[in-house]
């Protein structure tokens, strides 16, 4: 499903060049749950973001959903993203000018379908994380678990194949990070969605599928 | 889609209460400016009122009379309106004017009136509102009778509220029986207006040379516009006619020219004019110059937001907006904005209009300070709907673009933007 070969990512400036990833090679497989841990600073987010296809390696063949990405333009890569990947980030970031069936909408925006549709797909993806009684109103009214929540239901709205969680759990309670780990569970299980969570936590890691470890921009296990 | 970002865009201008207010202040008073000149260009073009009908006529006002390096500029004479104009064949109505000015000394002290002397044709052609009477006859002006029509405003000054008609008035020491009287006739219909019309046959002047310019002008009257060329064609015939007659000067009227280029020749030599297209390019030329300068301002304002609005612009990316749609949606909203600001210019521009008119169409009313006819059409609006367009082009495409460039991949990073 997702493949990484010889991948590295150099960040240069006037001055300085920092290696952020040596030579990665990775394969997922598909409906497979993987959790990339390792110190702060050691490449998992820029691997996060190399395969969700907002930042290119400085070198190396990739491929996702057994498409080879190297050389697509812009345009296609957004529509790439738009249909096969969801994104779940620590600090949730919704959309605080839109309320939460506006945000949840968000990805089926870009796509070709009717007003009428993309409202019935949110309400059901909404019910589906249980926050439909929370549809109009804005991230600033919601708690925390009920922001990563939406921003669950914003990733998967679209059925993407592949999901990208950055510390989902990050930002709350160990209560709501067990519910927000379940849905990611269940999700995994009933739809075999390929998972590919960052995290810090040994414990949330231990329940997925395998862990990849990072250490100074290299893969160590 | 659409719906969904008007709605954002009204909570953003709403949380955003003194950007909006800033950006609106900007935008509005621009436009303004902008509507102010079109309307009061429109207003002079097409005045509406008396002048409803202006689309079909063609206008002949100058007379450009040159010899190697001389050059005579002026309205035509009456020798070339008596001779040639009332014996054209291609127009369904040939209106003749003569232009005066009467001052009159009375107790009230010294008083101003516009004179114009016209054949009874020329009064047919205009929708004057009659309040008293009648208009001159054809056979009355055939046999130069002592016949006026007056305006209101005259009326008043010398009969208070009486009725006028069948009363005598005395006008540049003639004495004249008033036989009609019309509604006050707004100064920005300049050819319809007059505070005081009688038969042109009146005042027997001698016939000037061919070779001189005069004070006459004449309103030709087509059946449709069709017509137009047929009527230019006869008038070119004219002028060739009256250069043989003229001691070796070349005759030229320049025209005659449709309301709209009468209006775009302005004062300066006809055979000069460089026609419709161009001379309407450079008033959006000059236009556009207006615009550009609010327009920088505006991209300054625009660029501020571009960091408060990154996180967004990164996350609409990364769940698959491209950058052109991005661009088109932030466009979108900052049309909207420019085109709120657009109606509140427009509304501005028609208050500043009703309270200072007098100012804007001063150099018309003289000699009297008379009512302006303006109105709003439909091509104000279009005109305030394009320019709030190029105005938000112009300030939009810069911000846009800087916006749609933003990696989304610092917020995977942890939302340092």
């Amino acid at each position: 499903m997702i493949e990484l070969k010889n991948i590295q990512k150099v960040y240069r400036t006037k001055n300085i060049e920092t290696l952020a990833l040596d030579n990665i090679n990775l394969k997922i497989k598909k409906g497979e749950f993987v959790s990339i841990m390792g110190p702060s600073g050691c490449g998992k987010s820029t691997l996060l973001n190399i395969i969700g296809l907002i930042d290119n390696p400085s070198e190396g063949d990739l491929s996702v959903c057994y498409t080879h990405i190297n050389g697509q333009k812009e345009k296609q890569l957004a529509n790439f993203r738009n249909f096969n990947l969801g994104f779940i980030f620590q600090r949730f970031h919704l959309i605080q000018s839109l309320n939460v069936i506006d945000n949840v909408e968000l990805s089926l925006m870009y796509r070709k379908m009717s007003a009428s549709e993309r409202r019935k797909r949110a309400i059901e993806t909404l019910e589906k994380v249980g926050l439909s009684h929370r549809a109009k109103h804005f991230p600033a009214e919601l708690s925390g678990g009920q922001c990563q929540r939406v921003a669950i239901a914003r990733a998967i709205v679209g059925n993407p194949s592949i999901i990208l969680a950055d510390e989902p759990t990050g930002n709350l309670d160990s209560k709501m990070g067990d519910e927000i780990m379940q849905i990611l569970h269940n999700l995994n299980k009933e739809n075999n969605t390929t998972i590919v969570m960052v995290t810090h936590d040994e414990k949330l890691a231990k329940q997925t599928d395998r862990i990849v470890r990072f250490f100074d921009g290299r893969q160590v296990n | 889609m659409w719906l969904t970002t008007i709605k954002q865009f009204l909570t953003l201008i709403m949380k955003n209460r003194f950007f909006t207010f800033v950006n609106l202040f900007g935008i509005s008073f621009t436009i303004m400016l902008v509507m102010i000149l079109q309307i009061s260009f429109e207003s002079r073009v097409w005045p509406g009122g008396p002048e409803k009908t202006v689309d079909k006529m063609l206008f002949l006002n100058r007379s450009v009379i040159s010899k190697e390096k001389s050059m005579r500029l002026g309205g035509i004479s009456n020798s070339v309106i008596k001779e040639y104009i009332l014996n054209m064949k291609t127009p369904q109505k040939i209106g003749v004017i003569s232009y005066s000015q009467w001052t009159y000394i009375g107790n009230n002290g010294v008083t101003d009136f516009v004179v114009k002397g016209t054949n009874a044709e020329f009064l047919s052609m205009f929708n004057y509102k009659m309040l008293e009477g009648r208009m001159y006859t054809k056979k009355e002006v055939s046999q130069s009778k002592d016949v006026i029509v007056i305006n209101r405003k005259v009326k008043e000054q010398f009969f208070g509220n009486d009725s006028a008609v069948g009363k005598t008035i005395e006008v540049q020491d003639k004495l004249f029986t008033v036989v009609g009287v019309v509604d006050n006739v707004p100064v920005n219909c300049e050819t319809a207006y007059s505070d005081i019309w009688y038969p042109y046959t009146l005042f027997n002047e001698p016939l000037k040379l061919f070779n001189q310019t005069g004070r006459w002008g004449a309103v030709l009257l087509a059946a449709n516009k069709t017509d137009f060329a047929n009527i230019k064609e006869e008038a070119a015939m004219i002028e060739k006619k009256v250069s043989t007659q003229t001691d070796g000067w070349a005759f030229n009227f320049g025209g005659p020219f449709d309301v709209l280029d009468n209006y775009l020749i302005g004062n300066v030599d006809p055979r000069m004019y460089v026609g419709k297209n161009i001379s309407l390019l450079m008033l959006a030329g000059k236009m556009l110059f207006i615009l550009l300068i609010p327009a920088l301002s505006l991209i300054a304002i625009n660029l501020t937001r571009v960091q408060e609005r990154a996180e967004e612009i990164a996350v609409r990316k990364t769940f698959g907006a491209s950058s052109s749609s991005l661009i088109r949606q932030i466009l979108f909203e900052n049309f909207m904005l420019t085109l709120i600001g657009g109606l509140i210019g427009l509304l501005l521009a028609w208050i500043s209009i009703r309270l200072f008119g007098d100012f804007l169409f001063a150099e018309l009313s003289s000699p009297a300070n008379g009512i302006v006819n303006v109105t709003l059409s439909l091509l104000t609006f279009l005109v305030c709907i394009v320019v709030s367009f190029i105005l938000s082009v112009l300030s939009g495409i810069i911000p846009a673009r800087r916006m749609a460039k933003l990696k989304p991949a610092l917020i995977m990073k942890g939302g340092e933007l």
